[in-house]
């Protein structure tokens, strides 16, 4: 394995093979590692992503709603808040396990069907483990959007609108959310990349075979090949979401456009 | 900038020395602040029971009796006995050590790193901060566990090293933090003013750009250790922490293993880590609406024919600098010259004024330089 040179010239071996998409096999098993990583990365996506989407709209409805009421929602969102941050997503999916999966048996507690297996099998392996990654974000989120709508709303932009005799509708929709999506798309992109560290432990609680029990086992045995391809993993994830996020601001802002 | 500097002071404002809004240092008003007393006594206790847990309880965290294998609470354990028979009281109060004292290593880390950095890189800009800000967006975008992962790794399982390397990963919010208040600290014009009357670039920051940044720095602080004990919970959950300690993470493992035997087991660490870091967050919470009630510095005009009265009551309250100034025009001049918190006891009267030892800012000082102003109100203030 060449464990005996210096470990740059290891390095720049790994490094040369993995810009050809080759990382290596493990230490242990022998598994390819970008074989491996390519079959369990769509477990971990199916949870990550079946967590963002939902939280993403109702963080946003629940914010702009808090924002533009205030009153009782307003403090249930901000009661919220505190709950996602004091409450650990792994914490929240141990005891949505033990009621719902363990005691009711409404939804299965260990397991991962594929997508292509089975569509309703799929959606009944990821539903607890995304709700318990989604609580959370969106606790974190709708507060923010909280926040920023309620910016915009003060600023003299808004007035002049009102007074030209704008609908509040259109005021809301057209200008204000504008004007406050692009700290909300920030949070929500950070909020992406937790909740990929936030499944590394969803997934040994519901026994998913994704990347993150993946991470785990190669940090249990120093498997390096393995933990090296699970950094890339998660640099390219980081990297996209981050050019989404670019992307996104573009469309919602004219000025930040590069012509 | 603030209501009261922009109405006219002649006789309109009227407050009572009881009604005068106080603002001090953020942390002087907290004794107010029902929130943030119950959360500070809360966390005392928390401490404190875990401190003196040899006193607390007789029973010793890793001691198992196999025969109490899963015992009920109540009778020879509080709160009952894990798989293995181990007491779960005792295993939560020196859980707590574990928590607590990693909390305490990752924000201090996070502070020793980040506040340090972010005074550099906001006061001197230029290469140095281009640098560390771009060191500091890299470590932010990746995913903390995971990082936490690779250490782990490299070095083995060791709490209180991990912890140490969440500091590391925490500290680059820190550094935005104080670097964005240094920065916009920079371009009031009260740091211009102190720099125009001489003030050296050490006395600038000790003066007038640390007391701005230590609220914030505090908040982001008790917030940090909430999320450290989250993370560090997370760690322990996946049986990377520091073999064979009690701990939360640990207990919730343990309980994991049991989730169909007894999920009960769930409850006490569950409800303590949520116990603690809503605490922490309340706290911050708290101080965070302290904070905002005492930004900016706040003229505190007095006028009128019982001035003198009115000034015997107001000053115990604590105004930095008397100034016999008169207008909105000249209390909005002085205000920007200030660094928030100070207080500004403006009298109409320069008799008055003088008898309470006030200098003469002289009237319509808008025609004097703008230096010898400042110089004079920092006179004042020393």
């Amino acid at each position: 394995m060449g464990l005996d040179r210096p470990w740059i010239a290891q390095y720049g071996q790994w490094l040369s093979h993995a810009v050809r998409g080759d990382f290596g096999t493990s230490w242990f098993g022998g598994d390819s590692v970008s074989e491996s990583l390519v079959l369990k990365a769509p477990v971990s996506l199916s949870i990550v992503v079946g967590g963002l989407l939902p939280a993403a709209v109702l963080s946003v409805v629940l914010g702009v709603a808090a924002a533009v009421r205030r009153g009782r929602l307003d403090r249930v969102v901000q009661a919220t808040a505190i709950v996602g941050y004091a409450v650990p997503s792994f914490l929240m999916a141990l005891m949505l396990s033990a009621t719902l999966a363990v005691q009711l048996r409404w939804l299965p507690a260990t397991g991962y069907v594929p997508l292509a297996d089975s569509p309703s099998g799929w959606l009944q392996s990821i539903t607890l483990p995304a709700v318990s990654l989604a609580i959370g974000a969106i606790a974190a989120t709708a507060q923010q959007v909280r926040g920023s709508v309620i910016d915009v709303l003060r600023q003299g932009f808004v007035r002049t609108l009102r007074s030209r005799g704008m609908s509040e509708r259109r005021v809301l929709f057209r200008h204000v959310l504008r004007n406050a999506a692009p700290p909300a798309l920030t949070v929500l992109s950070l909020q992406f990349i937790s909740l990929v560290g936030g499944a590394v432990v969803i997934e040994k609680v519901f026994g998913l075979p994704g990347v993150g029990s993946a991470a785990v086992t190669a940090t249990v045995n120093g498997d390096t090949p393995l933990v090296m391809g699970v950094v890339v993993y998660l640099v390219l994830i980081v990297v996209a979401v981050n050019l989404l996020v670019d992307l996104a601001y573009g469309r919602l802002n004219p000025k930040v456009r590069v012509r | 900038m603030t209501q009261s500097a922009r109405r006219d002071t002649r006789g309109t404002l009227d407050p009572a020395p009881g009604t005068a809004r106080r603002r001090g240092h953020p942390l002087s008003r907290l004794p107010h602040n029902r929130v943030a007393v119950v959360c500070l006594v809360l966390l005392a206790l928390i401490v404190a029971a875990s401190v003196f847990a040899p006193l607390l309880t007789s029973a010793g965290p890793t001691r198992s009796t196999l025969d109490d294998a899963f015992a009920p609470p109540g009778g020879g354990h509080l709160l009952g006995a894990d798989s293995v028979g181990r007491d779960v009281l005792a295993r939560l109060l020196y859980g707590g050590r574990v928590s607590l004292l990693g909390g305490f290593i990752a924000v201090a880390v996070a502070l020793l790193i980040g506040v340090p950095a972010g005074l550099l890189a906001g006061y001197y800009r230029g290469r140095l901060d281009a640098v560390v800000s771009w060191v500091a967006s890299l470590v932010m975008a990746a995913p903390a566990i995971m990082v936490l992962l690779v250490s782990i790794a490299a070095i083995g399982p060791d709490t209180n090293a991990t912890m140490a390397m969440l500091g590391l990963i925490l500290a680059p919010g820190v550094f935005r933090l104080v670097r964005a208040s240094v920065t916009s600290m920079r371009e009031e014009l009260y740091v211009d003013a102190a720099r125009v009357s001489g003030l050296g670039d050490a006395r600038i920051v000790r003066r007038h750009i640390l007391p701005v940044v230590q609220a914030p720095t505090i908040i982001q602080s008790a917030q940090m250790f909430g999320v450290a004990v989250v993370i560090q919970a997370g760690i322990e959950f996946l049986g990377l922490g520091s073999a064979g300690q009690a701990s939360w993470g640990a207990m919730l493992n343990e309980a994991f293993a049991n989730l169909y035997t007894k999920p009960s087991l769930l409850v006490a660490p569950g409800l303590t880590i949520v116990i603690t870091v809503a605490t922490l967050g309340l706290l911050a919470n708290a101080l965070r609406d302290a904070l905002v009630a005492s930004l900016g510095a706040t003229p505190v005009p007095y006028d009128g024919d019982d001035t003198a009265d009115r000034l015997a009551t107001a000053l115990p309250q604590g105004a930095d600098a008397v100034l016999d100034l008169v207008g909105g025009d000249a209390l909005d001049t002085v205000s920007t010259l200030m660094s928030p918190g100070c207080r500004v006891l403006t009298v109409a009267d320069p008799d008055t004024a003088a008898r309470f030892g006030a200098r003469p800012l002289s009237r319509g000082n808008r025609a004097q330089p703008l230096g010898e102003l400042a110089r004079r109100v920092n006179d004042q203030i020393k």
